[in-house]
């Protein structure tokens, strides 16, 4: 088999079908116990329990509960961030329907994942045997070698077609499903396993805390005493369909993606544009990719870190081009999880499509005024099937998904 | 697929900054010799040959305040994106214009610097600003900055395929309309652990049974380096560099018919690739180039590739490093030229295709 370019120059339908979501995260090992968590008022952020920080504080993070994941063996000879993803590809694939994903190999199937961590050979424990001229063994080199996320689900789901990972730092997984779903729109694929996966280590929790934007507290998403984040993991798949593939398969798409805009501040390596340049060109792409205006958007699952910068320069653009419209931060709940946090917040997204309610933006309780516009902070009743998921990052990249439950509305 | 002009090209390597650059060590006018650096394993020191690349131009046309806090990687990268900015004639970008930066191994040097900070100096005085230019995305953020491209952005890690991959999403952003051009290049970076690991491997490789697979081309040393090139859809005028018209990931490697469309067909052994399929001799019209005498081996070679075969039609003359170095002019002047860069399929690796494709200068 091989992967040519697109077939067509002008897709025929924007719409691409989800037909499997899975999900894991800090509030849950699937994706039913992970979106559930959110409505509850309860989040226990704890200082890292698989390695040690040395610092005069403690910053507290979002682990995932103890599971099988957490032991590498020769089933499973990856970095933790590849089992993560595997374990969301398994659980999204039985919910589309492909059960072990046996039937997928003579099929045309992509995978596109993003990540930071899994992307970066970082082995502490090799660099300091170096260092020390012990000579170490390549067996971490060798690890991380064939731990490539998008790389790993190919070659346990034995798919052959196009592989990518996608490195944007925290809009990794956003641009993953949004380059997925294109792959789906122009004919290269008929199914594409999409989403987003990283791991806790010592080097991000180092690297952010060494930037002053990591909060010792559980993070507060936009609220006026937020003081940074609290870094998370997880990862989440979805699995995207074609309309040929339906056909024959006939699943139940539990939404589409409508829209996809991707645009980059180009104006600072760590912090957004003071007025959310990128991200407003972002959502007006998602928009216009959608057909769809600012006022059909019936919620937005917002990126919210609970940094300054993040929460100021985001609110300011939800306020000016969303006046109206409920926003909330999930990782108030989950931490911010890097590369997953985009695909986590689109899984979540489609789940509170379906549920037909919005959660409070875990952690807020005071309305900054230079934001001026607050977060949810209850549970709300939605009104209507189209919502927006968007992730900021570092490198000023910006992305947005627009996710509805009707494929028919174009 | 729809066609790609190719507008501009900026190479950066061991041969230094430039099309002019690369032509010339292509032509066998310039030689390049790896610097030897020393390594330490196992089994004693090794003098290794490593392919560097210097980043001096980058100050003749940014000034050396704006790069103080770019590392090596991001200054590669940047070099090249300006290079093929240039090359192209393009001043003004803007937001129809996509950025694409791929790396197999993003920058690994500093991620090794941020963990000295914390190995010298403790968790508690690791270096921000080492940590924020380790994150994979920090060079298309510094290019971005700097040539002010505001539309979409994207870095895209996946070893050996990270280039054909980039090539790839290119193609889709343009069939799609999302741009009107796209800045799309690789790059990758010399570090003193990769050494290591390439030595070792080495070391390794020398011991094991099957040491002889392959031997006929042994890897000349690591290299550096970062290619951009200028994309745009084909618009009827000429493209200086010809049409990437075909763009493939193959499991297998292509047949005589596919071979036949392309005359003659380059490969070129660049990355840490000395096993590939010994059946590559069987294929009709092949062209055995070998870029890593020019550039070391490193996993973005294919981007290299596809810049030696640009330059070889714009050129319409065959640059084959023979011991002679006798550029060959191509048989009749309306041709194509595939590039195949053969990997080899393994039981634990089963999943790295080959990539394949061809340029066509004079069919648009």
């Amino acid at each position: 088999m091989s992967i040519s370019g697109p077939a067509t120059e002008s897709p025929p339908n924007n719409q691409v079908a989800v037909t499997g979501v899975g999900a894991l995260c800090a509030t849950g090992l699937d994706f039913e116990r992970a979106f559930k968590a959110l409505f509850e008022k309860r989040r226990e952020p704890t200082p890292p329990q698989r390695f040690d920080l040395d610092h005069p504080t403690t910053y507290p993070v979002f682990e995932l509960p103890p599971s099988p994941l957490d032991r590498e063996d020769k089933r499973q000879p990856w970095l933790r961030t590849s089992r993560l993803a595997v374990a969301a590809a398994r659980e999204a694939l039985q919910d589309a329907g492909w059960g072990d994903g046996n039937g997928l190999s003579q099929l045309k199937v992509g995978v596109c994942i993003g990540t930071t961590v899994g992307g970066a050979m970082n082995d502490e424990k090799f660099y300091r045997d170096f260092l020390a001229e012990k000579n170490p063994d390549l067996k971490p080199i060798n690890r991380y070698l064939r731990s490539n996320p998008a790389a790993v689900l190919a070659q346990v789901f034995n798919l052959h077609g196009p592989q990518l990972t996608v490195v944007n730092a925290c809009s990794s997984g956003t641009d993953a499903i949004g380059l997925g779903a294109d792959w789906i729109r122009s004919g290269l694929c008929d199914l594409v396993l999409v989403g987003g996966s990283d791991e806790l280590c010592r080097v991000t929790c180092n690297g952010f805390i060494s930037l002053m934007i990591s909060d010792q507290q559980p993070c507060r998403p936009f609220d006026r005493r937020r003081s940074g984040l609290n870094l998370g993991e997880g990862a989440a798949v979805l699995v995207l369909e074609s309309d040929k593939l339906q056909k024959r398969h006939q699943p139940t798409p539990q939404a589409f993606i409508l829209g996809y805009g991707s645009a980059c501040d180009a104006w600072h390596l760590t912090a957004p544009h003071p007025e959310g340049q990128g991200l407003r060109q972002a959502l007006q792409l998602a928009l216009t990719d959608a057909s769809c205006k600012a006022e059909d958007i019936s919620f937005i699952n917002a990126h919210g870190t609970a940094t300054l910068n993040n929460d100021l320069a985001e609110g300011k653009v939800l306020k000016s081009i969303f006046p109206q419209t409920p926003f909330f931060s999930t990782k108030g709940h989950t931490g911010h999880t890097l590369g997953a946090a985009g695909a986590l917040e689109a899984a979540f997204t489609i789940g509170m499509l379906h549920s037909g309610k919005i959660p409070a933006s875990a952690g807020f309780s005071e309305l900054d005024p230079e934001i001026d516009h607050a977060p949810t902070n209850g549970t709300k009743d939605l009104n209507g099937g189209l919502a927006l998921s968007q992730s900021l990052a570092f490198g000023g990249n910006n992305a947005a998904l627009v996710i509805g439950l009707d494929g028919e509305r174009q | 697929m729809i066609p790609l002009a190719i507008r501009g090209i900026g190479p950066v390597g061991a041969f230094g900054a430039g099309l002019n650059e690369l032509r010339a060590a292509l032509k066998g006018e310039k030689q390049v010799v790896p610097e030897l650096v020393k390594i330490k394993t196992d089994r004693g020191f090794h003098n290794l040959p490593v392919f560097r690349a210097s980043t001096r131009a980058l100050k003749t046309i940014i000034k050396s305040r704006e790069l103080r806090r770019l590392d090596h990687f991001s200054r590669m990268a940047l070099l090249g994106a300006c290079l093929a900015c240039e090359d192209a004639g393009q001043t003004l970008i803007g937001e129809r214009t996509g950025l694409i930066v791929a790396s197999a191994y993003g920058a690994s040097a500093t991620t090794f610097s941020f963990l000295d900070s914390v190995i010298k100096d403790g968790d508690a005085l690791a270096s921000p600003t080492l940590f924020s230019n380790s994150v994979h995305n920090a060079a298309a953020a510094h290019i971005a900055k700097h040539l002010k491209i505001t539309g979409p952005n994207l870095s895209l890690s996946q070893g050996r395929l990270s280039v054909p991959m980039a090539l790839l999403t290119a193609v889709q952003w343009l069939a799609e309309g999302r741009v009107d051009t796209v800045l799309c290049g690789a790059v990758d970076e010399y570090c003193d652990v990769l050494g290591y690991c390439w030595q070792s491997f080495l070391n390794q490789k020398e011991t094991s049974s099957d040491k002889n697979q392959g031997s006929y081309l042994k890897p000349r040393g690591p290299g550096e380096g970062s290619l951009f090139f200028w994309l745009s859809r084909a618009d009827g005028t000429s493209a200086p560099y010809g049409y990437l018209e075909k763009l493939e990931l193959k499991t297998t490697m292509p047949n005589t018919q596919e071979a036949a469309c392309a005359v003659p067909l380059i490969c070129s052994f660049g990355p840490d690739n000395d096993n590939p399929e010994p059946r590559i001799d069987q294929i009709n019209n092949l062209l055995k180039i070998d870029l890593s005498q020019i550039c070391g081996s490193l996993p973005i070679a294919a981007a290299f590739d596809l810049a030696a075969a640009a330059t070889m039609l714009c050129d319409q003359t065959l640059y084959i490093n023979n011991p002679e170095n006798k550029p060959q002019t191509l048989p009749f002047p309306e041709t194509s030229i595939g590039c195949w860069q053969p990997d080899s399929t393994t039981d634990r690796n089963p999943l790295t295709g080959n990539c394949y494709w061809i340029t066509n200068r004079l069919k648009l």
